[in-house]
């Protein structure tokens, strides 16, 4: 009962701080919007909104082969890809170097007469360095070719090699391999989420947004310990009958139920204004999101023992939150980072909550959110027990 | 003006005695672009290796070529695991992508019906389109192998009847020869830079390292200004009022201080990170003093209006919060502004942080004069005479309320 009167007075006082609501409810909502539009050309989905890459054509051979490179690059399934402009050589690279162009590609003047004589030919691309996320999608192309053609003349090669007793060539067999070439691309690519659309950068941001903000709510709660600590209302309330454990559980409620309000509502509202999809298991999102809370809030009782003042645990708080924001994933993807933070994530509460929201998202199920939620709740009864057991009230 | 430059004396004095400012203005800051210089690879690591990820559900002769093939590749460093077991290692960021080759790959692939290779992938950069094109790249070879032993074996059927038993001996040699031929491709690309100058484009290390800079600048800057707050609430200033001190020279002491303040962070996180991670700045000091310079204003008269509104330091710090780090992500301190849609950069030009990035990527990237800081430190000059107009505004709004 006490434990109750002092959750629910600490969640009363909160609920009516418009500050305290405006940075664990609207900031949150504000950044996903941010960054899910931002940056949704990094996710799946949008490919096709990149403006075609201008591409210079040099022809220094003049031939057939050199116009074979063209019309591939000229083809229907390229032109919303690579836009060619043909044009000689000295035009050409001006452009590149102006920035004009991502890369020319130049067709040799030996090109077919070494590609005949059965040596290496070789085609050159010159490059912006500038640019190199445009022009490495024009490498990957020209390679795509190269490596299709090779193949090509191998197999030529090699059917040469055994129809020559009958003295037959072997280029015979190529055009109907060129028929089964390329016919279409046997890969289909984001099949991360069971509907095969791919994870949305809306989809990823909510989670990591969720997964940090519930720190900032724990932040919350040191202060307002640490504060009353100062202030002296704990002591007092040591006056009452109430024993340090019930005034601690208390405090420790209240920020719970503060959490899972915040937790219900930045989930509620992503799902219903941002079309976010969490998943189909219901069950697995709300285990996971109560172990989520509970360790934040019992990290948040460690913390209020480790800040002597209000002030430093105001300026402090905030450093370490985002801190453990970059190195657990929730500004830049994980996979970009260093092997060694990528372990030292693994010791972050907002990493594990983030790869089990995720998880959730594509539909792992909820098995896949068991092993996250002990996790959780573990780090949360360690932090609490620490922090109870070391709390001091005056 | 004599009095404004000693209060001002005084503000940076205390400031600069508090052990918090100094946590932000340069401890926190320094921090960050350690961790994401370092942990991140600031941009080296197109050299290194993609880790993926392969589940064979087909295991047939087609599929163990591919998935030996991926493991060979200089480019990938691969690990064999099964499809559930990759996704989840996508999800938690284990792997940048999983290849997964699905039961029926070996047939459909010749029929070209269906996509019978899966890419799971949590982003889709220009890695991941590169080895979604290499993919289709080897895929194409295994069907021209196949093509090369049925046409064979087609023609020379048509010339004799071939024994039972020599087909598969036929098969043999032409995958041996094609597999030879294959090691020494008759095609090859060349592939080099347009120019031999190293300097081009704002590596990945100077923005990351500008965009904390500037995040953590527009925070400082902002929150200080609150400092002109908490002196009116303790009555500071009507104390300085019954001096000979006017109003006037009292804020303008105010803004000086955090100017100055201000300028003393650019110039240890911009010396620090030159000197110790050897970012490169550009060639234009001059540019960079007027551009920082008019970015300081601007901000500073966004912290000053901002601290009109509210009524306490408190609510000062999470309206800061509120407003600087949504806008700095918005003008693309922590990404490039290419990877952003039209729309936004539109209403990113309304965010003084964007022109400071414009102007920057200027100076160090096209190693730009300082002419072509002009146009943007003109912004920034504006931005700040419209945030200095409607602070006053407000102040005065407010004292007609009373």
């Amino acid at each position: 009962m006490k434990i109750w009167s002092i959750a629910s007075k600490d969640l009363f006082i909160t609920l009516k701080d418009k500050r305290a609501l405006a940075l664990i409810i609207l900031m949150p909502i504000v950044l996903i919007l941010v960054l899910g539009l931002s940056l949704n050309s990094m996710f799946n989905g949008s490919e096709s909104k990149m403006a075609p890459i201008e591409i210079g054509f040099v022809d220094l051979d003049g031939s057939e082969a050199a116009q074979e490179i063209k019309s591939v690059l000229e083809s229907d399934s390229m032109t919303s890809i690579v836009n060619v402009t043909t044009l000689i050589e000295k035009e050409a690279l001006e452009k590149v170097e102006k920035g004009e162009f991502a890369s020319v590609i130049i067709v040799p003047e030996n090109y077919s007469s070494q590609m005949e004589s059965g040596d290496a030919a070789t085609i050159q691309i010159i490059e912006d360095k500038g640019n190199e996320m445009q022009n490495s999608i024009v490498r990957s192309i020209m390679n795509h070719y190269a490596g299709t053609s090779s193949a090509l003349l191998a197999a030529a090669d090699s059917a040469g090699t055994m129809l020559s007793e009958y003295q037959i060539p072997g280029e015979i067999i190529i055009p109907e391999l060129v028929e089964s070439v390329d016919s279409k691309s046997a890969v289909s690519a984001g099949n991360i989420t069971k509907d095969g659309e791919g994870l949305s950068a809306m989809q990823y941001y909510s989670a990591a947004m969720i997964s940090m903000y519930i720190l900032f709510v724990g932040m919350l709660g040191t202060t307002s310990i640490i504060e009353e600590r100062e202030e002296g209302t704990l002591r007092r309330l040591l006056a009452t009958r109430a024993t340090k454990a019930e005034i601690l559980t208390g405090k420790f409620t209240g920020l719970m139920v503060l959490g899972i309000i915040v937790v219900t509502i930045l989930i509620l509202f992503t799902k219903v204004v941002f079309r976010v999809e969490w998943g189909s298991s219901l069950s697995g999102l709300i285990v996971l999101s109560m172990a989520m809370t509970f360790a934040a809030c019992g990290l948040s009782m460690l913390l209020a023992t480790v800040f002597k003042t209000s002030k430093t645990a105001d300026i402090v708080n905030p450093v370490i939150i985002m801190l453990m924001a970059f190195v657990g994933g929730n500004m830049i993807p994980l996979y970009e980072m260093h092997p060694s933070l990528q372990n030292a994530a693994n010791l972050l509460l907002n990493n594990w909550a983030l790869k089990g929201f995720l998880n959730l998202m594509v539909d792992n199920g909820f098995s896949s959110i068991i092993t996250t939620s002990i996790v959780l709740f573990l780090m949360g009864a360690g932090f609490l027990g620490l922090g109870i057991s070391r709390l001091k009230l005056q | 003006m004599k009095k404004s430059i000693y209060i001002a004396l005084l503000k940076i004095k205390q400031v600069l005695k508090d052990k918090s400012s100094f946590v932000w203005m340069f401890a926190a800051p320094i921090f960050f672009v350690t961790v994401l210089v370092y942990g991140f690879g600031g941009g080296s690591g197109s050299a290194e290796q993609v880790k993926i990820l392969i589940a064979d559900e087909d295991r047939t002769d087609s599929s163990k070529q591919l998935v030996s093939w991926l493991k060979d590749h200089s480019g990938y460093k691969v690990e064999v695991t099964n499809e559930s077991e990759s996704r989840k290692a996508i999800v938690e960021g284990r792997a940048a992508a999983a290849v997964v080759i699905q039961k029926g790959f070996s047939e459909e692939i010749l029929t070209g019906n269906g996509t019978p290779v899966k890419l799971l992938n949590l982003q889709n950069n220009e890695k991941i389109q590169a080895l979604q094109t290499e993919l289709d790249g080897y895929v194409n070879r295994l069907r021209i192998e196949n093509g090369l032993v049925n046409e064979t074996l087609n023609v020379i059927s048509a010339i004799a009847p071939v024994e039972e038993g020599r087909d598969s001996e036929i098969k043999k040699e032409l995958q041996r020869t094609f597999s030879k031929n294959m090691d020494n491709p008759r095609i090859e690309i060349e592939s080099k830079n347009s120019t031999v100058e190293e300097k081009s484009g704002l590596n990945p290390m100077s923005y990351t390292t500008l965009g904390i800079l500037i995040i953590f600048i527009a925070f400082f800057v902002v929150n200080s200004s609150g400092n002109i707050l908490e002196d009116k609430l303790n009555g500071t200033w009507r104390r300085l009022q019954s001096t000979s001190v006017r109003t006037f020279e009292i804020v303008l002491g105010q803004i000086l201080s955090i100017f100055v303040l201000g300028w003393i962070q650019v110039a240890v996180l911009i010396l620090f990170s030159r000197f110790v991670f050897g970012v490169d700045w550009g060639d234009s000091p001059g540019g960079i003093i007027l551009l920082f310079s008019a970015f300081l204003l601007s901000v500073t008269g966004l912290g000053v209006l901002m601290a009109n509104l509210v009524s306490n330091k408190k609510q000062l710090t999470s309206l800061t919060a509120i407003v600087i780090m949504p806008t700095s992500l918005l003008a693309g301190c922590m990404w490039p502004r290419e990877l952003m849609p039209d729309f936004l950069l539109k209403i990113a030009d309304f965010v003084p942080q964007s022109w400071v990035i414009i102007g920057m990527t200027d100076l160090v990237s096209r190693g730009s004069e300082i002419s072509s800081v002009f146009k943007p430190s003109m912004v920034l000059l504006i931005f700040a005479a419209v945030f200095f107009v409607a602070a006053i505004m407000v102040a005065r709004g407010r004292r007609y309320a009373h």
